[in-house]
């Protein structure tokens, strides 16, 4: 008994954070920086975002505040690794462990108070859903189909050169890590107000924030790619109560989708390295 | 473009990797203390919220005064099994202030329960210890061996556990009836036929009550003679959540229930609203889908927030204030003593006698557990009367679920089926507190979603 529409349609909510987070960091990524604090700015937008909920009885404040808390943090980041040349990769850690922190501090003002009005939704689809695809488009457009775009690639591609040529490397950085931050928050609160129906718990992001990073190396750091990957480990997460129903062990249900992800990823990554692309280039080094 | 394996040198690398271990453990560190910040804001093991204070008026006679200490595994804010011992304990403290006080310990991990209830007894005295949570059973125990001068009350573990334990009680709601009855109006209501469950843990208490609304499931479509009178009724029971806490897991179950096996009643062990809401959420498609309260009232809950909820058909709920006050009141008197209290319908109401039913209290508050208000719009009038019937029955146990003859299957802890069906309850026989109590088998109509 497997009503496979219900599964497409699930998939795509379960995608829809995953997706919103993923094209945040590919941004961050594509401009030639790692920030592995996803998962703590979507613990931190869950909570401030339900807690606005539940102060203001809002949706759109929920997301506004979630999305804002996920910049805000990401602004520890710009100042310690553009600011202060600090490791990147450290700094990204830090963060993921202080947003969870900082999540349990501001959610349990909250304590699983359910806030927000239910989370209306637009026929089979709700808005955030919506508007995760016309932001891949845009983003798409806004890389491949402007200056901007192509500036912010450069950035990614070659930071040297790109200073030279007087490209705005620090600029266009800060931007699109703060814009990465504002989208992880989102993608938190997400969590919280369509999933939990503005109820806020700890342990809400349950390593969602880390699919989303290998959601942006399997869609290989482009928004269409991103939308085709975050689908894709959606479709698990929407999968996974089935999974016990049709024989595989009640014990692995829970852990498969994760498994699956990695699997994915270690075939994809051989699949690009046969082809011979890379990652923008300067993803993994810091060049001061 | 090269491979990013050729890029990275093996100093680069090593650099990386301390790197990563260095911020792990900064960030371990940071994000713990952050978190236990977080949780010291509202309960610190070292010092527990205090609730009241001594009164203030001067008494001339050495007034006797207790003291007493809830041990509590969640939040209070958790909205379900910890908020409820708390709502308890806040109506005994209201009750008893003069010489009540209260304190409590929040979000207590079971295996650290020992040695938080012990820094309390050593620095502060205390003559009654609550402990509220399953897993505090060992410690317990051990420390009722250390403190005889101290009564420990133990909520849901076996009497048998604390046989030799003089000043060890133990105390549990029981809603195995309660479940019954929702299982009537689950029943009546089905349009699909299908109706469904999602369990926490497949623990004695739970099964029992997913027998409990089985059978009362297929009762009430008997009851209105529809699915082939109860025959056609398929009852459904999902993988257990493993958590009793997992809103998240609670509604992706809900939802498989909902969209894959087509059913429109879903009860469920698991302490949030969030099965309840799905299920209202659904509404809102078009479908509709029932689910119930649990622990506490929560279609008064969403009222209170502007929200009159259409998928609540009724529910268990539990009040643990007047079991407190009992106990309480004993220990006060210099009578506590060793006791087991399962407390069901008609325990602690004033008056346990059947009423006529256009009396019964059946959706209103009495006594330690009792049903959410009866969604009379959606509901039979002919299932309401049932209901109510049984209700006032069950108060004197006129009326007992687990009646033969009943069939059933062993399962094993995610639901497998271990046997083909067998007879479990020979005719005419009523279970008892202790097949109840380690009950381990499904009753056959259900359709355990575990293969």
């Amino acid at each position: 008994m497997v009503n496979v529409m219900s599964i497409l349609t699930n998939g795509l909510s379960n995608a829809t954070p995953l997706i919103l987070a993923a094209l945040g960091e590919m941004l961050v990524e594509r401009s030639g920086k790692v920030n592995l604090g996803v998962e703590g700015m979507m613990a931190v937008g869950a909570a401030a975002g339900s807690l606005a909920g539940v102060k203001w009885n809002s949706l759109a404040g929920s997301f506004l505040v979630g999305g804002l808390s996920g910049a805000l943090l990401s602004l520890i980041y710009v100042v310690a690794v553009i600011g202060l040349n600090a490791d990147q990769i450290v700094t990204g850690l830090i963060l993921v462990f202080m947003g969870i922190g900082l999540s349990e501090l501001i959610g349990i003002k909250t304590g699983g108070t359910p806030g927000t009005p239910l989370f209306p939704s637009l026929g089979p689809f709700d808005y955030l859903e919506v508007f995760s695809i016309v932001l891949a488009v845009f983003l798409w457009f806004l890389l491949y189909k402007t200056w901007t775009g192509v500036e912010l690639r450069a950035i990614g591609e070659d930071e040297l050169s790109a200073l030279e040529r007087g490209l705005r490397v620090k600029t266009l950085r800060v931007i699109s890590i703060i814009v990465g931050g504002f989208l992880a928050g989102v993608a938190g609160t997400y969590l919280s107000d369509s999933f939990h129906y503005g109820r806020w718990y700890s342990g809400i992001t349950g390593g969602m924030g880390w699919i989303a990073i290998g959601d942006v190396i399997l869609g290989y750091w482009h928004p269409f790619g991103i939308l085709i990957s975050g689908y894709f480990t959606g479709l698990l997460f929407a999968m996974k109560p089935l999974l016990p129903t049709i024989g595989i062990p009640a014990e692995l249900a829970d852990a498969l989708p994760y498994f699956l992800v990695l699997v994915a990823l270690i075939i994809v990554t051989f699949i690009y390295k046969r082809l011979g692309i890379s990652p923008p280039a300067s993803v993994w080094k810091t060049i001061r | 473009m090269r491979g990013l394996s050729e890029k990275v040198s093996r100093r680069d690398f090593l650099k990386l990797a301390t790197a990563s271990v260095i911020g792990l453990a900064i960030g371990l560190g940071g994000g713990y203390a952050w978190g236990r910040e977080s949780s010291t804001k509202t309960a610190t093991p070292q010092t527990p919220s205090k609730t009241t204070t001594s009164s203030t008026t001067s008494t001339s006679l050495a007034q006797r005064k207790i003291r007493a200490l809830w041990i509590y595994v969640g939040p209070i804010g958790d909205y379900g099994w910890t908020k409820a011992h708390d709502d308890g304990r806040k109506y005994v403290q209201n009750k008893f202030g003069k010489w009540l006080v209260t304190r409590y310990l929040e979000k207590v991990p079971e295996d650290q329960a020992y040695s938080v209830i012990k820094d309390q007894l050593e620095t502060t005295r205390y003559d009654a210890v609550f402990a509220t949570s399953w897993g505090y059973m060992n410690a317990v125990k051990r420390l009722a061996e250390e403190y005889p001068q101290v009564f420990f009350y133990h909520c849901s573990g076996p009497w048998e556990y604390f046989k030799d334990e003089k000043n060890v009680t133990t105390y549990f709601a029981e809603f195995y009836q309660l479940y019954f009855l929702n299982g009537i109006a689950g029943g009546a209501v089905t349009e699909t036929c299908k109706v469904g469950y999602v369990p926490a843990f497949l623990t004695p208490e739970v099964i029992r009550h997913i027998n409990a609304f089985a059978m009362g499931s297929v009762y009430g479509a008997k009851l209105m003679g529809k699915c082939g009178n109860g025959e056609k009724l398929e009852i459904y029971v999902t993988k257990p959540l493993n958590a009793w806490f997992a809103p998240s897991a609670a509604r992706n179950a809900a939802k498989m229930l909902v969209d894959n096996y087509d059913v429109d009643v879903i009860a469920y062990t698991e302490d949030s609203t969030s099965i309840l809401e799905t299920a209202e959420s659904y509404w809102d498609e078009g479908k509709k889908v029932y689910s119930f309260s649990h622990y506490s009232n929560m279609y008064e809950y969403f009222l209170k927030k502007g929200k009159k909820l259409r998928s609540h058909l009724t529910g268990q709920v539990a009040n643990w204030g007047p079991i407190y006050e009992y106990l309480l009141a004993r220990l006060y008197a210099n009578d506590a003593f060793k006791e087991d209290i399962w407390a069901r319908l008609g325990d602690f109401t004033p008056i346990r006698w059947k009423r006529p039913i256009s009396e019964s209290k059946a959706g209103q508050p009495e006594g330690a557990v009792y049903l959410a208000p009866l969604n009379t719009k959606v509901i039979p009038s002919k299932a309401i009367i049932k209901i109510k019937e049984l209700y006032e029955d069950m108060r004197e146990l006129l009326f007992e679920p687990f009646t033969g003859p009943i069939w059933g299957y062993r399962i094993d802890s995610e639901g497998r089926p271990q046997e083909s069906p067998k007879l479990k309850v020979p005719p005419g026989v009523r279970l008892g507190r202790n097949d109840l109590w380690y009950i381990n088998w499904f009753y056959e109509k259900i359709t355990s979603l575990v293969k």
